[in-house]
């Protein structure tokens, strides 16, 4: 090959590169508007009052991630929102780092939120893995709560569901689980519900700060996106008693005036269909005392080393342990709805039917035994 | 010579090959044809690819000795009127495949990297590497196949094991619910993804035969099929009613991670490592798109044939007149059948045909 050709070559290819990488339309993260969280309102039109909590690029200091702002806007349908925090921005509204999607009260307990949930599986960047929740009072202000956290809502509650949740015994979903169960088979499925929570502010630097924390121990559940019920921390408490994944449930027992923790540290939940069409549920718990500064505690704590439980705690334990779980079910046979995957577990037997998605709740007899073991 | 190559480049090949097209637009179509039991179309799908993969490594290994490539083959063995029929079979598989693997691969850029950009922009750097693939010759594909290939395993193992955690392999149960004969029927109605080994027809005069020609083959076999039954029910299983509404499987699944939801996209980098294996999928079905105009049209160019190269580049532009989703209800759904002789029914012959094209040859000769 020629100089002449090599040269003519090279050009051609810088010249190709070049055509290639300015024709790709600019969609540079300054041009960014990066939505780390959620919030929908229904708005006094019957609209949407979207509050989006968005870090923009260039805004800020090296430090950009930890600065954000609240944008509220209003608009008919979700769609026509986002865009409009793109006009209030003068950015891209970008939702692939959206970490949160929270309903506010009025919104998740009045409409039928179907089509804010298909947008929102169907949107290409917004993750399924994503954490949606309903809260207390508006979702707006809720957002606006972040400076009492001394860090952003969104993180905090995405955070708060997605590592610590299980752990305190508080089951917790998904996007996607949450579309999924809205419309398969039962069409039921749960969403926590957020509140906030406002403390004594302790720092004298700061006397004017409001502060708080956010708390995550209730349930709205829903069928179809439309709302249910409102399970309560004791109802929460006995769904969380069936789900194995959740665990660090805190029982309190009293004996010869001495007050004694124990939490659960283990659980395994073996439920079976019969052949009567109900199901034998067996929850085995392993527990062991608590931590001094565990939840439920009150007066003289039973101190760590006392290894063993004796069994009069252990019995007293695995009672209230049924108790709660019975008036979990108690309350799924009332409301008709179906968390603990019931008709799931025939579907996987017999195969869809109408006649099983159909079924309700009371016609599934359940027969609960519990086992409670030291661990 | 630039089209030789040896059998265990060939068997990385092969499972970058298998593992390129089956995680984009496939596992949707699957799921809206059969819901939770697709997996178990894909099981069947490459039942008979592992069947017909075997016929043919046995014509291989008969054709060690002779080296004699697929037109001649096909020219002694059925005529040549015959094989040129056989070649423009292959020549529209190979052209329909690339262009639903760039129809898909220009989707997926578009929705998972929000990247919009013109079909011909999109196309000169595709073009560009096919070129390089037809002009090279399949050594040279194979060469960079090599070199890419533990890049691009550790990017799908990675995007796969989160959500092999997360699924539920329960909500594949009742297994066959669909129906064993749906299922079948499907299995051959999107046959048309399958048969990734037709590629290995028009290197089969340059590949170098140390030992073993079975055992590498069929491992990766193995393990592309594996790999693809697995991310099959793990979509299904994950995604339930929804999984025909997301064309994107790859895309999806590395999304999702509960792990990764406060962290970052780290998802996007392995699956931009991934894609790499749907391009040279692209550069091998180029480069055998024109073999196959290359013998149809006979050795009326010494070296290289600048036409038929320019006929293959000018089909990548076929999006542009006609969506995947017009050719997948037209072409494809019609093409199934006669695809099927040479996806299917040619492997099975192609022992046969080999060992009388050479006893021919020998004739001939003599």
């Amino acid at each position: 090959m020629s100089n002449f050709k090599r040269i003519a070559a090279v050009l051609l290819v810088v010249a190709a590169v070049a055509v290639v990488a300015a024709s790709f339309k600019g969609s540079d993260v300054l041009d960014r508007a990066i939505i780390l969280g959620l919030g929908v309102d229904i708005s006094s039109d019957n609209g949407i009052t979207l509050t989006a909590e968005v870090v923009s690029p260039g805004n800020g200091t090296e430090q950009v991630g930890t600065f954000s702002k609240i944008v509220t806007v209003q608009g008919e349908t979700i769609n026509v929102a986002i865009q409009n925090v793109a006009e209030v921005t003068g950015k891209e509204a970008s939702l692939g780092q959206c970490v949160v999607l929270v309903l506010g009260q009025e919104y998740s307990e009045k409409v039928d939120f179907s089509d804010l949930t298909e947008y929102f599986i169907n949107h290409h960047s917004f993750k399924e893995s994503a954490v949606v929740c309903c809260c207390e009072g508006s979702a707006e202000d809720l957002f606006n709560k972040g400076n009492a956290l001394s860090q952003s809502m969104s993180l905090a509650i995405a955070t708060g569901l997605l590592e610590q949740a299980e752990k305190i015994a508080v089951p917790n979903n998904s996007l996607l689980e949450f579309a999924r169960s809205q419309n398969e088979l039962f069409c039921t499925g749960y969403l926590n519900r957020v509140k906030f929570v406002p403390s004594e502010n302790t720092d004298s630097s700061l006397p004017d700060k409001p502060m708080g924390y956010v708390s995550y121990r209730e349930l709205c559940v829903f069928r179809g996106n439309k709302f249910v019920t409102l399970l309560d921390e004791r109802q929460v408490k006995g769904l969380s008693m069936f789900l194995p994944e959740v665990y660090g449930e805190t029982f309190v027992s009293f004996e010869d005036e001495v007050t004694r923790t124990v939490q659960v540290t283990e659980k395994s939940v073996n439920i079976q269909t019969d052949k009567k069409g109900g199901f034998d549920i067996v929850v085995q718990v392993s527990v062991r005392y608590g931590r001094t500064d565990s939840e439920e505690v009150s007066g003289p704590v039973t101190a760590k080393n006392d290894k063993e439980i004796p069994q009069k705690v252990l019995g007293d334990v695995a009672e209230q342990v049924r108790t709660v779980a019975e008036k979990y079910l108690a309350s799924q046979r009332e409301y008709n709805f179906d968390l603990l995957d019931f008709h799931e577990a025939y579907r996987r037997i017999e195969g869809t039917s109408t006649a099983l998605a159909a079924k309700p709740m009371s016609e599934f007899p359940v027969r609960l035994t519990v086992k409670i073991a030291e661990g | 010579m630039k089209d030789r190559v040896s059998v265990d480049q060939l068997a990385l090949l092969y499972l970058m090959l298998v593992m390129g097209g089956k995680f984009l637009s496939l596992p949707a179509l699957l799921a809206g044809d059969l819901g939770h039991d697709s997996w178990l179309s894909v099981i069947f799908s490459f039942l008979w690819d592992g069947i017909c993969l075997c016929f043919l490594l046995w014509a291989i290994r008969i054709n060690d000795k002779s080296k004699l490539d697929v037109s001649t083959i096909l020219d002694k063995s059925v005529s040549k009127p015959v094989s040129k029929a056989l070649l423009a079979i292959f020549f529209v598989i190979f052209v329909l495949r690339i262009n639903i693997l760039l129809g898909s691969c220009y989707t997926m850029f578009s929705v998972t990297f929000d990247v919009s950009t013109n079909w011909i922009v999109y196309l000169l750097p595709v073009a560009a590497l096919s070129f390089f693939a037809i002009a090279k010759g399949f050594n040279a594909i194979a060469r960079t196949g090599q070199i890419l290939f533990g890049l691009i395993l550790v990017s799908v193992v990675a995007l796969f094991v989160s959500p092999l955690a997360e699924a539920d392999f329960g909500q594949l149960l009742p297994i066959g619910e669909a129906g064993w004969g749906k299922i079948l029927l499907t299995s051959y109605t999107r046959s048309f993804w399958f048969s990734d080994y037709i590629f290995v027809y028009f290197v089969m005069d340059g590949i170098k035969i140390k030992k073993h020609v079975f055992t590498p083959m069929l491992v990766s076999f193995g393990v592309g099929a594996a790999l693809s039954v697995l991310l099959n029910a793990v979509f299904v299983a994950l995604f339930g009613y929804l999984a025909p509404d997301f064309d994107m499987a790859m895309s999806k699944i590395g999304v999702f991670s509960a792990a990764n939801t406060t962290n970052g996209r780290w998802d996007w980098l392995t699956l931009s490592v991934w894609l790499t294996s749907v391009f040279i999928k692209v550069a091998v079905f180029a480069f055998c798109a024109y073999k196959c105009l290359e013998k149809i049209a006979g050795a009326h160019f010494v070296r290289f044939n600048w036409i038929a190269a320019a006929i293959v580049l000018l089909t990548l532009t076929l999006p542009m007149f006609a969506s995947a989703e017009q050719l997948l209800n037209t072409v494809i759904k019609w093409g199934v059948i006669p695809f099927t002789l040479v996806q299917y029914l040619l492997p099975l012959l192609m022992p046969l045909l080999t060992k009388t094209a050479q006893r021919r040859t020998e004739v001939a000769n003599e």
